[in-house]
């Protein structure tokens, strides 16, 4: 299982949700909170399947937080 | 591990995870720019941006196909880098020429509108538009060929000017 942070003052969390939205065929993916943090919970049977879709995955959410601010 | 050639406060690599961080002051570097920084190497990184305290950020890099040894973790932290400082620099000159690029802009809009209308032309006051005319082609012609005092002949007209046929 993979564990992935993001910040909520850089990613919101709109884009965090369709983010998640986008690979939740590809792997098992849990969205919670602690803290500051959104945190992901990516499990896979591959491992590299759940380095892929955790790095994809952090991508999305960076190019979506991006877009909503006007940026891309 | 420390990057030869970089501050080890603030760059750090981590080999067997395949990971390089890079530590940003958000008073130096917009969080702008450090947004459309991580934006361009999306495509051949996977890029985590974290907040570590107020003002300072730390930018996860992990290079999305191979490994990472020291030489691409040098190449990718240098080019990060330089990025961050264009795109910072671009944004501060956007900021600075924003009334100017806004004034060009609405200019430019303004002439692919079209010619004015009957409307506009009728209200415009053209006493008051000052504009050079070094050859005086806005000259009328009466005017321009008038007869300078009384009894003294004009100025000729060119053949062919003015003529009816």
């Amino acid at each position: 299982m993979t564990e992935l942070r993001l910040h909520q003052a850089l990613y919101s969390r709109p884009a965090v949700e369709q983010a998640r939205g986008l690979y939740a065929d590809y792997a098992a993916v849990d969205l919670g909170e602690d803290g500051e943090h959104w945190v992901l919970r990516i499990s896979s049977d591959d491992p590299a399947r759940e380095r892929a879709v955790s790095g994809e995955l952090a991508n999305s959410a960076l190019g979506i937080t991006v877009e909503g601010r006007g940026q891309s | 591990m420390q990057l030869e050639g970089f501050p080890s406060n603030l760059v750090d690599a981590d080999y067997e995870r395949g990971s390089v961080s890079l530590g940003i002051d958000g008073s130096v570097y917009p969080l702008d720019a450090l947004y459309a920084t991580a934006f361009s190497f999306i495509d051949r990184f996977y890029v985590l941006i974290d907040r570590t305290a107020a003002d300072r950020y730390q930018v996860i890099l992990s290079p999305k196909n191979g490994g990472l040894d020291e030489a691409k973790a040098r190449t990718a932290v240098g080019e990060f880098a330089a990025e961050l400082l264009a795109c910072s620099w671009r944004q501060q000159i956007a900021r600075e020429n924003r009334p100017l690029i806004e004034a060009v802009t609405m200019r430019a809009l303004g002439g692919a509108m079209g010619p004015p209308s009957l409307d506009d032309l009728a209200n415009f006051d053209f006493s008051k538009e000052e504009f050079d005319d070094p050859l005086g082609i806005a000259v009328s012609w009466e005017e321009k060929y008038k007869k300078q005092k009384e009894g003294a002949p004009a100025e000729k007209a060119p053949a062919g000017e003015g003529s009816s046929s």
